[in-house]
């Protein structure tokens, strides 16, 4: 396995009176909690399931927009499909017939491109 | 006479300590864990946890409910080391089901709510850990969880 080593500052305290509980447990919000613990099921829902007009915290569309501005510099065309599927909410049929390609390569570059935001992501926390 | 006194005394005396003990003992590990723990077979995360804690809401006679995260995490320090469980949980909602707020000692339980961009995420040790941890309130501290990094692959497993 590949560890992932995050850092967090030390907020406070808790003293419960349990030695077994003072001894070991440390509180995070829940939000860290599962970008650190919960594996791939949060790629889908932070790009798939992201409603943008909803009551989404800003701060997650601005990692993504971040992330989205390095991919880029780096393939504007993927970038482009994240953009109409993710801001645009196109689907893949609507995303192939805007940029004249198949429905097939859509998937595949909406595969890496999730794949590689969600590492940006990661990374810049 | 005064033997039946005194057995009666120690009696009485026994028989409140280790009543006394028992609620405290019971109170404190039902202070600190939530009375009943909801989870998904398999290990798997919820899909869904919004409509689960809406729906635990929902059973009679329950009084809240929170979402919650458990996971092990390899805390470093300058000055130590230690395992720790952590839990991520929302601030508002863990009031409903634990006394943690009551329990922090240094600090706000809120402090929780606040992450902010472009710094560290807030953490709260409890005082034995961050006591062998030799940290305080502003330190920092590095935790390595082993779980998978994400490849175009999918999630790297060696």
């Amino acid at each position: 396995m590949v560890p992932s080593v995050k850092k967090f500052r030390v907020a406070g305290t808790v003293h419960s009176g349990l030695y077994e509980f003072d001894a070991q447990w440390a509180y995070i919000p829940l939000a860290v909690a599962q970008r650190l613990f919960t594996e791939g099921s949060l790629v889908k829902m932070d790009l798939a399931e992201i409603n943008v007009a909803g009551a989404t915290p800003s701060d997650k569309i601005l990692m993504i927009d971040e992330a989205l501005e390095r991919l880029e510099a780096e393939d504007p065309e993927k970038a482009r499909i994240v953009v109409l599927k993710f801001f645009g909410g196109l689907t893949n049929q609507e995303v192939a017939e805007t940029l004249g390609t198949t429905e097939r390569t859509i998937e595949r570059h909406w595969a890496f491109a999730k794949a590689w935001l969600f590492r940006a992501i990661r990374e810049t926390n | 006479m005064l033997g039946v006194v005194v057995g009666v005394m120690a009696l009485m005396v026994a028989l409140g300590l280790m009543t006394g003990l028992q609620s405290e003992i019971r109170s404190k590990i039902l202070g600190a864990t939530a009375h009943i723990s909801i989870f998904r077979s398999g290990n798997e995360p919820f899909d869904n946890y919004r409509d689960v804690v809406a729906k635990a809401r929902q059973v009679p006679r329950v009084l809240g409910a929170a979402p919650t995260v458990y996971g092990k995490g390899l805390m470093m320090t300058a000055g130590g080391s230690a395992v720790a469980t952590m839990k991520g949980v929302v601030p508002s909602q863990e009031r409903t089901v634990t006394d943690l707020a009551a329990q922090v000692e240094e600090g706000q339980l809120d402090a929780l709510d606040h992450v902010a961009e472009g710094s560290l995420p807030p953490v709260l040790l409890g005082r034995d850990l961050a006591s062998t941890l030799g940290v305080g309130v502003g330190d920092v501290v590095s935790v390595t969880s082993p779980n998978g990094r994400l490849s175009p692959y999918g999630w790297c497993r060696a």
